[in-house]
């Protein structure tokens, strides 16, 4: 029988990502698993399957049967030795060692690691796709019109842009764009006649003006429910509606509707017309403004419709839940917004990329440039991961090489250019690659030297060259690294005697404060340069960038013993220094508690686990955790399940068997584990009153 | 170290704590001084630490006394001790007492 027809068959319905992992394990795992005798069973989507038999373990069965203890809870928790899941994205993937080996070999070990890896890196790409396809379809609008900036002139002829790109987003799409002028509405349409003006107040359209909220509406029935529903929109099946707002008004909406019945719109969409939406109101605003000649007025719209789009399109949210890397990133508008940008990509949670960027020119066009350089980036990458084939994320250079072969024909025709930086944050790697556009150099500091020094690049900025290849370099990265990016606006400001602030300033900034963290380091510069200034406003934006790989955790107090049980006073002795180091506000009968536990649990080790000998490693560690303390205690010997101890005789009339009881007494949480590698932890965690110690100590 | 007052013999125990470490060694040298021993105190005081081995050890002492018709009591607990003593419910089987005079006296009555 074929591998293949075992693993088609008891899957019907599993997923894309699912099959390609069944894929990858049949290739990788069946053959190796059936030629050394490995149990090897799948639990996935549908009914769990045995892909190889074995003949280790109790649970065992032939090829397409059920295996029974995948029936129950996790098999990390069972008495089966060699047993184990591998969490897979998708599934479980259950390993049983052949009886004639003690437990998997290492080959198998690697293969393993290989395809949870796999999984998880697929996992990753199709999130990534996600979140870059919502980013850059919004910003691809606020392209195509920045470019159409230099060439049209009228305002008729941006708002007959914006509709056109409306009804273009998808097929079958109707669109409105009413502007309002004294309570009424005139209508600039496409794929729509027979609209006139007429007044706004009332109708579904009016109460999204009113409300200043988008409006998605899915299902013919529901739209053809309201009760003041507009007469066009009788026959729509879907339909979404954006308000034209500016600071002070509303003075429009944006109307899309199909009268198909498909494709439903979503949140995605609704980001979309917003950002048409607000190309809309600029374009009406200014010309409001320029029709009245209110000049300082209008400096002062133009600023804060730019820092609207600055927020809304050039500064890209900060990643959570990096549990290594910490970032801040903070940006200050000036009078003149001269187009900095960033934005931050995840490929996966040790893994980050950072875009800084800064558009040569000043005002309007140059944010738009700006915005258009960073949707160029994103659909680079979002091309290139949909086009490399799995698992492999594109290199810094290759996102650079192929944004710029996207914009660099617009920006010389615009006699535009950006410098700009792209650095990827690789902890798996331990390194930081690197392409600089000809922007500011990164201030980079490293605990190891204790000193800063600037990172300069060779290449040239986006949009000066048409043939330039982007050159990469790569640094070693280490906990505590500390990388810091920023606008000229930074370096190039000036105190009242006419010196600028320059790079060895920022430097020495920078490596005085490099352990407040990010945020305050951010904080405490601009607080550096406005002191430095002697004034609030500068003539620049201002962009600051900070990203700092966590410093190593100081190693918990830890202690090696051999299993011999005269070391018990040692253990003893450990418990209580590392209650005095780390949770100083426990009080002595806490302290008898968690020597007289630890005791008993080490005890139990070397009498149960290591069957008595005395020559076996035993590590202890103990942590704090806010006001709980743990104490940890790994050791090789065999594992351990206290559901089969006996209980303790109360009666006097049994010498042993108190230890668990003990134990369970004197600490509030008691768990036992074992690692990949058949390392067996118990750990005991004790709530310590009035304790809040912070950190590992 | 080995008292005796009348009919009562009290041992002071050794050391500063009885544990898994040494509570093989303890059991090994104590049960055989016990034969011939019918009224027994444990002069505890210098124990700093008992564990569950330990205690296992004063327990088959009590059990070779009281099936030899003899008797055991303890004395001079300090407070952890005391406290594993507790917690395992053995103060419900064992006598104990403050001091060795107190159990002296328990004896004589």
């Amino acid at each position: 029988m074929k591998p293949s027809s075992m693993i088609a068959s008891p899957i019907p319905e599993s997923s894309p990502a699912e099959q390609r992992l069944l894929a990858e394990i049949e290739r990788l795992l069946v053959p190796f698993a059936r030629a050394t005798g490995t149990g090897l069973a799948y639990c996935g989507s549908a009914a769990p399957v045995w892909l190889a038999g074995c003949d280790a373990c109790p649970c065992s069965r032939r090829p397409g049967e059920t295996p029974a203890c995948l029936a129950g809870p996790s098999p990390s928790s069972r008495t089966e030795r060699d047993c184990r899941a591998l969490s897979c994205e998708t599934g479980r993937l259950l390993v049983c060692a052949p009886a004639s080996q003690p437990g998997l070999s290492d080959a198998m070990e690697q293969l393993l690691a290989t395809i949870d890896r796999q999984s998880a890196l697929e996992q990753q790409e199709e999130q990534l796709l996600d979140e870059l396809s919502a980013s850059w379809e919004s910003l691809e609008a606020v392209y195509e019109i920045s470019s159409d900036l230099g060439l049209l002139t009228t305002p008729e002829e941006l708002l007959e842009r914006i509709i056109y790109r409306a009804a273009a987003y998808r097929t079958g799409l109707k669109a409105v764009l009413w502007l309002e002028r004294d309570g009424i509405g005139h209508p600039l349409t496409q794929g729509v006649t027979g609209l006139a003006p007429r007044p706004m107040k009332n109708g579904l359209i009016g109460q999204v003006m009113a409300e200043r909220n988008g409006l998605i509406l899915n299902g013919g029935d529901r739209i053809a429910s309201h009760p003041h529903l507009e007469e066009e929109l009788r026959g729509a099946s879907n339909l979404a509606v954006a308000p034209l707002t500016t600071r002070q008004h509303i003075v429009g909406a944006l109307v899309v509707w199909q009268e198909e019945a498909n494709g439903e719109f979503d949140s995605h969409d609704m980001r979309f017309l917003s950002a048409l939406a607000l190309q809309a109101a600029m374009v009406i605003e200014n010309d409001r403004l320029h029709r009245a000649e209110l000049e300082s007025e209008r400096l002062r719209q133009e600023i804060e419709i730019g820092s609207k789009i600055q927020q809304i399109l050039l500064h890209g949210q900060i990643p959570k839940a990096f549990p290594r890397i910490e970032v801040a990133a903070l940006s200050i508008p000036s009078r003149m917004i001269d187009g900095d940008f960033y934005d931050f990509i995840k490929p996966h949670e040790e893994c980050l990329d950072v875009i800084c960027g800064d558009v040569m020119g000043k005002g309007i066009p140059a944010a738009l440039v700006g915005a258009a350089t960073k949707s160029a980036f994103l659909r680079a990458l979002s091309q290139l991961l949909s086009t490399k084939g799995l698992w492999r994320l594109p290199e810094p250079h290759e996102i650079v090489s192929r944004a710029h072969d996207e914009v660099v024909n617009q920006l010389i025709a615009l006699e535009s250019f950006v410098t700009l930086c792209y650095a990827r944050f690789d902890l798996t790697m331990h390194q930081v690659q690197i392409v600089d556009c000809g922007h500011t150099a990164t201030v980079r500091y490293r605990p190891e030297t204790g000193a800063c020094d600037l990172l300069k690049g060779v290449n040239l900025p986006i949009g000066f060259y048409e043939d330039e290849v982007y050159e990469q370099r790569a640094y070693p990265l280490a906990p505590g690294d500390l990388y810091f990016f920023y606008s000229d606006g930074l370096t190039e400001a000036s105190d009242e005697a006419g010196e600028a602030f320059g790079e060895a300033r920022l430097m020495e900034i920078v490596r005085r404060n490099h352990d407040l963290g990010p945020e305050a380091l951010i904080a405490e510069m601009h607080r550096e340069l406005i002191e430095f200034a002697g004034r609030e406003a500068l003539g620049d934006d201002l962009t600051y960038v900070a990203v700092r790989v966590l410093p190593a955790a100081a190693p918990s107090t830890g202690l090696q013993i051999l299993s011999d049980p005269r070391n018990l006073g040692r253990c003893r002795q450990f418990a209580r220094e590392a209650c005095q180091a780390l949770a100083p506000a426990a009080g002595e009968e806490i302290v008898s508690e968690l020597e007289l536990a630890i005791n008993e649990a080490v005890a139990n080790v070397m009498e149960h686990a290591y069957q008595e000998r005395e020559d076996q490693p035993i590590h202890l560690t103990a942590a704090i955790e806010k006001d709980r303390i743990a104490f940890r205690i790994c050791h090789q010997g065999r594992s351990f399940d206290p559901a089969t101890a006996p209980p303790p005789a109360f009666d006097g009339s049994k010498d042993g068997g108190f230890g668990l009881f003990i134990i369970a007494h004197l600490v509030d949480e008691i768990t036992y584990d074992t690692d990949a590698q058949g390392r067996h932890t118990v750990t005991m965690i004790k709530t310590i009153p009035g304790g809040n110690h912070g950190s590992n100590a | 170290m080995l008292e005796t007052v009348e009919t009562v013999t009290i041992f002071h125990l050794p050391g500063e704590s009885l544990d898994a470490g040494n509570a093989k060694e303890f059991k090994r040298d104590i049960l055989p001084a016990l034969t011939g021993h019918s009224q027994v105190i444990f002069e505890m005081s210098g124990l700093k630490f008992v564990d569950s081995s330990g205690l296992g050890t004063i327990l088959s002492a009590l059990r070779q006394l009281n099936a030899n018709g003899g008797d055991l009591k303890l004395a001079g607990m300090q407070k952890p001790v005391r406290a594993l003593f507790e917690l395992v419910r053995m103060h419900r089987i064992f006598d104990i007492y403050n001091t060795r005079d107190e159990a002296l006296a328990a004896f004589q009555q």
